[in-house]
């Protein structure tokens, strides 16, 4: 027996037997504490329809994903601020008693083990009244049950409560096994909140004082107890860190606790809801200070009373230690607790600390003056009945209570009632949250999900697996908080997924997406051939053009290292034309790793195509005009092959293309911006008419049914329209600026000069659908300025006065073979341009080759589509 | 071959005469007089044989299974510990403190002859100090039997044994027995020896420089008569009584509190079998002979002699009763000591793992696990430290990615638990003995305690060379290195 021990006052009481044959009669305390539990569960169940209409907190939803994990067989995933024990009693309890009893029930349990540790062993030697105020103002208090939402708070109190029990047992007699308790239910207690810091440094000083002042037993005992105590109660968190650091979840999951960041607004916020939330908890604790000041200390009941008061003072300090590193918090920006828990602490444990102070003996209010006693009755009265009043006449008022409600679990829940009747089975990826509410509310065995938690995970979301039908993906780019990657990717631009469910609420989304499994084709199409010559002249050109490619990793790279997107884009439309599957992918491949953006956090850059690429550097900006040439080689291919995958990649492109749209304020300026600058994430102010392509957008957006697309076509079409000139040729540029400088001008040409193969282009993108007549005005003038054995002019005044610059170059000439054959079918005058002017035999001339022409890949693969077109015609 | 044969006939005729001279009265399988059996050599050569094939084949799987494998030995070691304190902590009430208040009272006349042994070697100095403490003792002198066991050879101290019994005027309780010269001349063999002639119902083993609380023999007997009659072991407490001298010392103090107030009483209550402290261990003598004394091989034959008792279905008890002994004061005379003790530890083991089914049978599936993490696994632990503090550095001052490699998240989860609850529950253990003990001051140093668990590793690393190369060399550890007392409870 040591002399810790010795110090024990231990008089045993002999207590008297009960009667044989007779039932022992309960005590008034033990009635009390029944009615306090019947009431507490009984309130809990009236009230919770109401709770449930204050909406459910984010730490809910939190539970239930830690839950599923552990069901799905995933295990806990926590992070340094997600603490662990209130999801590992619920994840425990859930494996015990089933998910729902758990979250139906665990919270009510704790309620009435808060309950009872105050009433019952915090004022344990307190007279039934006593006990009956105090836990009159904990179950008067809505909160209380609002708190059944937020179970790291409850179970955070519920340890409080025995923290305080511990310390003053062990106060009461300092041994070794008592300290061990009150270091074990620390530990705990720090495993719950970052707010169990005020009370660790509070009981801290409250030993230290006591060392100081104790004289039952040695001092040296006293220091000695403190090295055991002090390092061992802060052994929680030292472990949670460590661990935490070494071997935590990847993924954060600490955005479900509301507020627990150091947010620089927290105390802004704070300071406005004095009047609001806080304002019974700063009545209680001011209700506290003046009992503690105005009871007298020295009364007859001697150390009694004194150890009365050190559970208010203990209380008190807890409490002005949450408020003092809460207010540090707030500079540092750092620390992370919860402002909530302050609140529900002094709410619920203060009637704990003010029962102790006045509830016994009655001498000290006895010796009070009459204006002292009404103050403090009054006070009393207040506290009890105006605050639960607040809510009773406005019910409405616990919309966004403490602690705050999540918006998204209603858009959870709205998408799972749509999905769980479009339900197509196989694994369910979700990004980049864990929807948790959706999972449940829609009976997913959560063995079939593949979330951020899981390994590998950034490699799945770019490729998933065949397994995976169904995509979930919640709210929008900005959303970073939980995943490490954006599912903007996924949102709305799958190439290969329907939206099947759909919940929204406030700002946030939850989408599900059947993936259908399409698949590239894999059979050439039948080689259409009219005209052997020409075929021959095609498959000379084609040869020369790979041969060149090949020498340039696969790529037609021209002069200036640079390979050109819209020497892909042709090349592609006439693989695609062709209906050779093995070429079309070749190029397609190249496309898709080299100029389409498919990853991005830049939802304005996803799937559109870099305008050039070169290996060595990052692809610098879109383009609109090879956007939607690629577009077109992906639409003819999926029409060919009648593909899926093409269209809804065509699909996407254009999508994307229409994203480079722009209007002015009054509805009245529209065009498409000519890029898209994935550095700067700018796009630019102006637009060539080559940009647009009514007809290619018209086609998509009719076969996908999308009303926006077809307004975008419509409008393309009257821009081009307008840009046209007497003429018959187009402008070259539109730039709003250029009016705040000339009255009137958007549209121009620079120098006035127009270049024929740009209007030709622009009139190949009406020819078929959207404004046919025009286009062939721009046709009908090529025709009229050419002259047999003489090359075409290419530049021409705006008047259509040639500007003498003749170009021999086949592209010109491609272009206009390519729109006569729209417009009119094969006719002898596109026969001789094919004939002559694409001749392959030009290409092998010396004269013009692939490093001294800059031109040459576009030049020869317009060819290679021009004569492909041409020879698909039949003849007229 | 032939100087194979030499050597092996060599330690067969030591042997042989060990057993004719009645120094051995155990069988040839029982004793560690050789280290390893032939199927423990071919188990050995198999298990490393396996790992070194998984290290060439798939070498990361080898190794991440190797420390999972010893992961879990350290989660099984802290928290049995931590299981046996907390049971022996809710038992110490109830059973365990016979104090000076609870003890038997009897009258002189009717209590039995008390043998006590104390082996002496070259300890001249003591003697008299030794004979002055067994005269204070709360027990009738002619009702004790002190034989004082002198080798044939310590002349020095046969003068001072004999001179002591003289000043006292030959008292028939002082037996002055001289150990015939032989090998191994270690303690167990002259207490084998000794333990031929005793009169008593009961013995003792202390050393020379022992303090017993002077009832603690009327304690013993009252423990005998309180426990079951397969009680036939109890052992006090053990505890220094210069704690204050060094920070070795310190140290000591600290395990030996955590040992032997906690962790032995511990073992008691959750019925393990208990290996016995260096002294103080009181046994029914017919009971000791019976199990044929102790093993002269065993450089620990105390703790031996503990798993024997539990093997032959037998118990030990702890008594509430404190020897104050001589902490080491000197960092090599500990590490010599330690090591000792350590490579006794894995004798302990390797006999009794000669054959384990029959150990299992012998001590029941609890009580078999009890005696692995006990006896195995504290060679084990410390052998292993450095390993884990080396590994750890690494990790934190080296960007070599084999470490994490090693560690997959569910190993690595159970390591941290394991590395970081365990090194807390042994400081706070450590703590907890010290304030039942009351030594209060101690308490802010057991922070530091990993220094002193460097200098176990040492020690245990240079038990296990030991065992391989003189399995049998007795590290004698000098005492007196303390002038007196230092502020033990005692002092």
């Amino acid at each position: 027996m040591t002399s810790l021990e010795r110090t024990s006052p231990g008089p045993t009481v002999l207590r008297p037997q009960p009667a044989m044959g007779r039932l022992p009669m309960p005590s008034p305390s033990f009635l009390v504490e029944l009615a306090l539990v019947a009431v507490v569960i009984a309130v809990s169940v009236l009230a919770r329809s109401v709770v449930e209409r204050a909406g459910e907190t984010p730490y809910q939803e939190f539970l239930r994903m830690q839950w599923l994990l552990v069901d799905g067989g995933k295990g806990l995933h926590l992070d340094s601020l997600s603490l662990p024990l209130a999801p590992l009693l619920h994840v425990a309890t859930a494996m015990a008693v089933g998910p729902d009893l758990a979250e139906r029930w665990l919270p009510v349990a704790l309620s009435v083990a808060i309950a009872l540790v105050f009433a019952r062993w915090l004022l344990r030697d307190y007279p039934p009244a006593v006990k009956l105020v105090a836990a009159g103002l904990l179950i008067a208090s809505p909160l209380f049950y609002l708190l059944q939402r937020q179970l790291d708070v409850q179970v955070y109190l519920l340890l409080l409560g025995l923290q305080l029990l511990a310390l003053r047992a062990f106060r009461v007699q300092p041994t070794v096994t008592r300290i061990t308790a009150v270091i074990g239910v620390n530990i705990l207690l720090s495993l719950t909140t970052y707010m169990a810091l005020p009370a660790l440094i509070a009981a801290t000083i409250y030993l230290v004082v006591l060392a100081e002042r104790q004289r039952e037993v040695q001092p040296a005992a006293w220091r000695a107890l403190l090295w055991l105590y002090i390092p061992f109660s802060f052994a929680g968190y030292l472990l949670w860190a460590v661990f935490w650091v070494v071997a935590g979840s990847r993924v954060e999951t600490s955005f479900f606790i509301p507020a627990s960041s150091g947010d620089p607004s927290q105390l802004s916020q704070m300071l406005r809801s004095l009047g609001g939330d806080l304002a019974l908890p700063l009545l209680l604790l001011f209700g506290l200070v003046a009992g503690l000041l105005l009871v007298p200390r020295a009364t007859t009941a001697g150390a009694t009373h004194r150890r009365d008061h050190a559970l208010a003072w203990a209380v008190l300090t807890c409490a002005g230690f949450a408020l003092g590193l809460i207010g540090l918090q707030t500079v540092a920006r750092r620390l992370p607790m919860q402002i909530d828990v302050i609140t529900f602490t002094m709410l619920l444990l203060i009637p704990a600390a003010l029962a102790s102070v006045f509830g016994r003996p009655a001498a000290p209010f006895r010796s009070m003056s009459w204006v002292t006693r009404a103050v403090l009755v009054a006070s009393a009265a207040v506290v009890v009945v105006l605050f639960p009043l607040r809510y009773v006449v406005d019910p409405d008022s616990l919309e966004g209570r403490l602690p705050a409600a999540d918006a998204r679990q209603r858009a959870e829940r709205d998408a799972a009632a749509a999905f769980a009747g479009a339900d197509p089975g196989g694994r369910i990826l979700l990004d980049p949250r864990f929807t948790a509410t959706f999972v449940r509310e829609a009976g997913i065995d959560p063995r079939r999900l593949i979330t951020p938690f899981d390994d590998g995970f950034e490699q799945i979301v770019k490729a998933p697996p065949d397994d995976v039908r169904v995509l979930l993906v919640t709210d929008s780019l900005s959303d970073d908080v939980a995943g490490n990657y954006t599912a903007g990717r996924l949102t709305e631009l799958m190439p290969d997924a329907t939206l099947i469910a759909h919940g929204e609420a406030g700002s946030a989304k939850v989408r599900a997406f059947r993936r259908e499994l399409y698949k590239e084709p894999a059979q050439d199409l039948p080689f259409v051939e009219r005209d052997p010559a020409v075929s021959q002249q095609e498959n000379t050109v084609l040869m020369a053009v790979l041969s060149e490619m090949q020498s340039r990793n696969g790529l037609p790279v021209r002069p200036d290292g640079w390979a050109y997107a819209i020497d892909l884009g042709n090349l592609m439309s006439y693989a695609a034309r062709r209906g050779n599957i093995e070429l079309f992918r070749m190029f397609s491949d190249r496309v898709v790793n080299d100029y389409l953006v498919t990853q991005s956090d830049d939802a304005n850059a996803l799937y559109t195509v870099a305008w050039r690429h070169r290996p060595d550097k990052q692809n610098e900006a879109s383009g609109t005009t090879e956007t939607l040439r690629m577009a077109e080689a992906y639409w003819t291919a999926g029409e060919r092959w009648d593909n899926e995958y093409y269209r809804r990649l065509a699909y996407l492109m254009t999508r994307a293309y229409a994203r480079h749209q722009w209007s002015d304020e009054y509805g009245e300026g529209w065009f498409i911006r000519n890029y898209y600058n994935y550095e700067t994430k700018s796009y630019a102010t102006n637009t060539f008419l080559v940009d647009y392509a009514p007809d290619v957008m018209r086609r998509i957006a009719q076969y996908m049914e999308d009303p926006s697309l077809l307004a975008a076509a419509d409008k393309a079409t009257v821009f081009v329209a307008a840009a046209q000139l007497d003429s018959g040729l187009f402008h070259e540029m539109y730039q709003p600026e250029i009016a705040t400088l000339y009255a009137n001008i958007t549209f121009f040409s620079p120098n006035g000069i127009i270049q024929l193969i740009d209007s030709i282009e622009a009139a190949l993108g009406l020819a078929e659908i959207s404004a046919p007549e025009r286009a062939r005005r721009t046709f009908e003038f090529a025709r009229e300025h050419y002259r047999p054995f003489t090359a075409l002019s290419n530049q021409y005044h705006m008047d259509g006065r040639a500007t003498g610059e003749r170009e021999n170059a086949p592209a010109v000439y491609a272009y206009i073979i390519r729109l006569g054959v729209r417009l009119d079918g094969r006719d002898p005058w596109l026969t001789e341009l094919v004939t002559q002017k694409l001749n392959a035999d030009r290409m092998f001339g010396g004269e013009r080759t692939v490093q001294d022409d800059f031109n040459w890949f576009f030049a020869w693969t317009s060819a290679l589509l021009a004569l492909r077109e041409y020879q698909e015609v039949p003849p007229s | 071959v032939a100087a194979k044969e030499c050597h092996a006939m060599t330690k067969r005729e030591r042997y042989e005469e060990l057993r004719q001279n009645g120094f051995l009265t155990i069988g040839a399988e029982e004793s560690a007089y050789t280290t390893f059996s032939r199927w423990q050599i071919v188990a050995i050569v198999a298990v490393g044989a396996a790992v070194v094939a998984g290290l060439i084949q798939r070498p990361l799987s080898t190794l991440v299974l190797v420390n999972a494998a010893a992961i879990a030995g350290y989660l099984a070691i802290v928290s049995f510990r931590f299981y046996t304190v907390h049971r022996g902590e809710r038992l110490a009430g109830r059973v365990l403190p016979i104090s000076g208040e609870v003890r038997d009272e009897e009258d002189d006349a009717q209590l039995p002859v008390y043998t006590i042994l104390c082996p002496l070697y070259r300890e001249a100095a003591t003697v008299e100090q030794f004979v002055e403490g067994m005269a204070r003792l709360d027990y009738p002198f002619e009702k004790l039997d002190i034989r004082l066991l002198l080798e044939e050879d310590d002349l020095e101290t046969q003068a001072a044994a004999r001179a002591a019994k003289e000043r006292r005027g030959n008292p028939e309780s002082i037996q002055i027995v001289v150990v015939p010269r032989g090998q191994p001349k270690t303690k167990p063999r002259a207490c084998n020896y000794g333990l031929r002639g005793a009169r008593g119902e009961y013995a003792v083993i202390y050393d020379a420089e022992d303090i017993p609380e002077p009832d603690q023999l009327r304690r013993v007997l009252t423990a005998f008569r309180r426990q079951p009659e397969d009680t036939v072991c109890v052992q006090a407490k053990l505890n220094y009584f210069n704690p204050n001298q060094n920070l070795l010392t310190r140290f000591f103090t600290a395990e030996y509190s955590m040992w032997f107030d906690l962790f032995l009483p511990g073992l008691f209550a959750v019925g393990s079998p208990i290996p016995l402290g260096g002294t103080s261990n009181h046994f029914r003598t017919a009971a000791l002979q019976g199990f044929g004394g102790w093993d002269p091989f065993n450089v620990t034959e105390d703790a031996d002699l503990g798993i024997r008792i539990a093997r032959a279905g037998c118990r030990t008890a702890i008594i509430d009763s404190t020897t104050w002994e001589e902490a080491n004061s000197q960092v090599g005379n500990w590490i010599r000591q330690r090591s000792r003790w350590v490579k006794g530890y894995m004798q302990v083991w390797l006999v009794s793992m000669r054959h384990p089914l029959r150990l299992l049978r012998s001590l029941g599936l609890w009580r078999f696990l009890c005696f692995q993490v006990t006896v195995g696994g504290t060679p084990f632990v410390l052998l292993l430290n450095p390993v884990y503090w080396c590994l750890s550095l690494l990790y934190l001052l080296s960007a070599w990615d084999i470490v994490p490699q090693l560690f997959p998240q569910p190993v690595l989860a159970i390591s941290l638990i394991t590395g970081l609850i365990g090194n807390l529950t042994f400081i706070y253990l450590s703590i907890y003995g010290l304030l039942k003990r009351e030594f209060y001051g101690f308490v802010p140093l057991m922070f530091l305690s990993p220094i002193y668990w460097v200098l176990q590793s040492i020690a245990a690393w240079k038990a296990l060379y030991q065992l391989l190369v003189k399995p049998h060399f007795w590290e004698k550890t000098t005492h007196n290195l303390a002038s007196a007392p230092t502020g033990g409870p005692q002092a």
